[in-house]
């Protein structure tokens, strides 16, 4: 992969990953203000809301920024499974993916329900929900201090890749 | 720190960092489990909620 291509690559990556981190802060602003305020029109409102930015803005940028990562790490030096940290990276998003799709059955139920049987009908799902996006913040947020430190580590195939790269260049 | 074979022993950030996902994904799973007996029946969702009331469980 040329310089220019992978200069452009990590740009929408980092774009990608840093813009879903403002989606889900403004899931969590929906959600806490749906979970803390009285009943009425704007907290209906607020899981409404907080539906459709999980639908059309939080899982498709997770999606894209888990993809282009991906892609970044296999076309160039890092690899996906050679450093400590790019694989952390790889763990963590996916995993954050994973809760956030056992979670849009929640979200689609409160912002249902919310209006049409009132908020004593979701139980405990609005302190779960912002208690999800809570923890989806704080991973995201490891994920994005991982790619600024990228702290050393070799994974056992980075080490055997990297002696093997270093035994072919000293032929 | 090396074994045998040269290769460098894994980072303390990697265990302590996998430690704590393997602790938080136990602990989340053992709040979620139990079906409507368990310590998960009071963190379920509304929909299962409502299961539960209905008498499904």
């Amino acid at each position: 992969m040329g310089p220019r291509l992978r200069r452009l690559l990590l740009t929408l990556h980092v774009g990608l990953s840093v813009a879903s981190i403002g989606a889900v802060a403004a899931f969590l602003a929906l959600a806490s203000a749906a979970l803390f305020g009285a009943e009425g029109f704007a907290v209906h409102g607020a899981y409404a809301g907080a539906g459709i930015v999980t639908w059309w803005v939080i899982l498709p940028l997770v999606v894209a920024a888990l993809v282009t990562g991906t892609i970044q790490a296999l076309a160039t030096q890092w690899g996906l499974f050679r450093h400590y940290w790019v694989l952390a990276k790889l763990v963590l998003t996916a995993v954050t993916l994973a809760v956030l799709i056992l979670q849009l059955g929640g979200i689609e139920t409160a912002a249902s329900n919310a209006s049409a049987r009132g908020l004593a009908s979701l139980g405990s799902l609005p302190m779960s929900l912002a208690l999800h996006a809570t923890g989806g913040l704080a991973v995201l947020s490891i994920v994005t201090a991982l790619s600024i430190f990228k702290p050393q580590g070799l994974t056992r195939y980075g080490w055997r890749k990297q002696k093997e790269r270093s035994g072919q260049r000293r032929r | 720190m090396k074994d045998r074979h040269g290769y460098p022993a894994t980072p303390r950030w990697v265990i302590l960092g996998g430690l704590a996902l393997a602790l938080l994904v136990g602990a989340a799973a053992l709040m979620t489990s139990g079906g409507g007996h368990g310590p998960g029946r009071h963190f379920q969702s509304g929909s299962s909620e409502a299961s539960f009331k209905d008498g499904d469980s």
